[in-house]
């Protein structure tokens, strides 16, 4: 019993379940390689083997077309346009039939409006509008112009013509404004003037001779920049860029600097570590933090070999030989001599005949010459720090590098390095203050 | 090359050091200075150029040769003295840069040191009377870093050279010039102090300044 029983008996009707019946798949196959342009025929003849093209015949012309969509009716028909007086009658075609727009307004007549200027007569002339430049016929003749032409201005200035005066474009307009402003404060004097009228009679007000010719000045300048300008003034705010940028980073170096120069001094006193006791924990806890680090700690001397600083040395010793004991089961020889050379207490002087120097900090390993240890500079820095040497009356390298003038030396310059850093702040602070003031002072 | 890792366990946190001097001293041919027989025609100066410990001892305990790189026109101009002392004297006309390698014995397990040093045979001042000795001499410190411990013992063995208190004809250098020298870069560095302490206020200053402008 398959579904497809179950679906009779259910009395369902499936056409995608059809398909997948083994008794309708077979036909499928062979029937949609018929639909290919070969006939069966030559098909057989090639056998399974199928052209590794599709050959199917295309239309040369493009389908006809199809459309179910009913063509919409045009009419002809008459209509009166509104804004004309003379009630002339046109006709034009209009989409629909033509009793739909029996009643219609002509939909271009409301762009046909009228600038509502104030009306000027004699009478408000003389009133409040009187003036020795501008005669009341000149002052008609401007006003009949804007309404004839709706204000636009370029065409007034054009069409002005008035007993030969000669009157520049803004002339016109702030007649024109002011003129228009007077009546329209006078019309509305006495009763209330709504928002509307209010902004206008404003924005009249506002009108500025000298800053709309001032304006144009600068629109012409701009417009007659030759390439040159334009493109020194795209460097110029390139390089404004940058200077903002530069600003902004030195100010954070200016910072930082300040405060490293302000950095609160060690508070510590040493005292607590001026008896051995007190030294030996020091090591210790400096030992401790070195071991947290994780790094591989192999230092066998002690810092506090200096004899002078030691009175109770069986501490140190011990701790030297502990130290070293893991390595002196490899190598005895040569270990003994150092431990027994360590735990010599030697003097000063002896240290120096020797040239031993203990180490707190790390060094690295390898021979050098002592005047090659001095500190450098990037190459610009360090041409300042000569000419600093220079004045200071001392050589740019020591002339008896000895540990002790080297350490000297080396102090020295880094002082004179942080001296060129603040002045060269201090340079810039001094320019930009500068700058402020006489910004201020424009 | 480079000795195995037995020789090469180092001896932490110390630094030992030795001072050396190197340049050069020469001399016209005169009556008492000769010229050597076979030299060339035109040489006009007998010069040694050397190495050596401060106070004249010897350094072999530590250097094992010392390698003089003389100009090309010379014959073999790579000399390699491997034993004290560490010089090389020639006859010439001109002055050139003279290359010094100084190797170090095989228990220091170190690289060979460079050093250039200008020949000198002319005196700075032209004027006057030609002196019968140029020299050109300086001082410098050789300086192991965590020695091996084999270097180590051989350096804590042998004394090196202290400097002697004052200069006299022999010693150029001395712990007199030492302060001297240190005194000077004291002073200086009070001096420079001084500039930074007052550039400080400065700034600070003008940071106020700046504020009270801008707000």
């Amino acid at each position: 019993m398959s579904s497809s029983d179950i679906l009779d008996v259910l009395n369902i009707q499936s056409s995608h379940v059809q398909k997948k019946r083994p008794g309708d798949a077979k036909p499928a196959g062979p029937k949609k390689k018929k639909q290919g342009t070969m006939n069966r025929e030559l098909y057989n003849l090639i056998g399974q083997n199928a052209p590794p093209i599709a050959m199917e015949k295309t239309s040369k012309f493009k389908s006809r077309l199809n459309s179910s969509v009913k063509t919409t009716p045009w009419s002809y028909t008459s209509f009166v346009n509104e804004a004309r007086q003379d009630g002339l009658e046109l006709h034009h075609w209009i989409k629909g039939s033509s009793d739909l727009a029996k009643d219609k307004e002509y939909p271009f007549a409301k762009f046909n409006s009228k600038i509502n200027i104030p009306e000027l007569t004699e009478d408000n002339y003389k009133e409040s509008l009187g003036s020795e430049d501008w005669s009341f016929e000149e002052t008609k003749h401007l006003f009949e112009l804007a309404n004839d032409f709706d204000i636009n201005w370029f065409v007034i200035y054009d069409r002005y013509d008035f007993d030969g005066a000669e009157r520049s474009l803004e002339d016109l307009k702030e007649r024109f404004y002011d003129a228009c402003e007077k009546l329209l404060t006078k019309k509305y004097e006495s009763s209330y003037t709504d928002e509307k009228t209010q902004t206008l009679i404003d924005n009249l007000k506002s009108f500025d001779k000298s800053k709309e010719l001032e304006r144009k000045e600068y629109l012409s300048r701009l417009l007659q920049r030759n390439p040159t300008e334009i493109a020194e003034e795209q460097s110029l705010v390139i390089e404004a860029r940058k200077f903002e940028l530069s600003a902004k980073k030195m100010l954070q170096e200016r910072a930082g600097l300040l405060q490293l120069l302000d950095s609160a001094q060690s508070t510590g006193s040493v005292s607590q570590y001026l008896t051995s006791q007190g030294l030996t924990q020091l090591y210790n806890n400096l030992m401790l933090a070195d071991k947290g680090k994780k790094r591989k700690v192999e230092v066998p001397v002690p810092p506090q070999i200096d004899s002078s600083l030691i009175r109770g040395s069986d501490k140190h010793k011990k701790i030297t030989a502990a130290s070293i004991a893991p390595e002196s089961a490899k190598k005895p020889e040569p270990l003994t001599h150092a431990s027994e050379m360590l735990a010599k207490r030697l003097s000063a002087e002896e240290r120096e005949i020797y040239g031993l120097t203990i180490h707190q900090d790390k060094i690295s390993a390898g021979v050098n010459l002592r005047s090659n240890k001095i500190s450098s500079y990037k190459p610009a820095v360090q041409a300042k720090i000569a000419s600093t040497l220079n004045e200071l009356g001392i050589s740019t390298k020591p002339t008896i590098p000895t540990g002790k003038v080297c350490e000297k030396f080396d102090e020295l310059l880094h002082a004179i390095s942080i001296l060129l850093e603040t002045k060269r702040q201090t340079d810039k602070l001094e320019t930009e203050i500068r700058l402020i003031q006489s910004q201020r002072e424009d | 090359m480079a000795p195995p890792t037995t020789n090469s366990k180092r001896v932490k946190g110390i630094s030992i050091s030795r001072p050396i001097l190197y340049g050069n001293v020469a001399s016209p041919f005169s009556e008492k200075v000769e010229k050597p027989a076979g030299s060339p025609v035109d040489h006009t100066h007998l010069w040694t150029v050397f190495v050596r410990d401060p106070n004249g001892k010897d350094l072999s305990y530590f250097i094992k040769k010392v390698v003089f790189k003389l100009h090309d026109t010379y014959d073999s101009p790579t000399r390699s003295i491997e034993s004290p002392p560490f010089e090389v004297t020639e006859t010439g006309w001109g002055e050139f840069e003279i290359g010094i390698k100084i190797y170090f014995v095989s228990e220091s397990s170190e690289k060979n040191l460079s050093l250039f040093h200008h020949l000198k045979l002319h005196p700075f001042n032209r004027e006057g009377e030609p002196p019968a000795v140029v020299e050109s001499v300086l001082y410098e410190e050789v300086v192991f870093n965590e020695p091996t411990e084999k270097m180590f013992g051989i350096l804590t063995s042998t004394p090196g050279s202290l400097l002697p208190f004052k200069n006299d004809a022999e010693h150029k250098f001395s712990k007199e010039m030492e302060m001297q020298e240190l005194d000077r870069l004291k002073h200086a560095l009070s001096e420079v102090m001084k500039q930074v302490n007052e550039q400080r206020d400065r700034l600070v200053e003008l940071e106020k300044e700046k504020k009270e402008l801008t707000s």
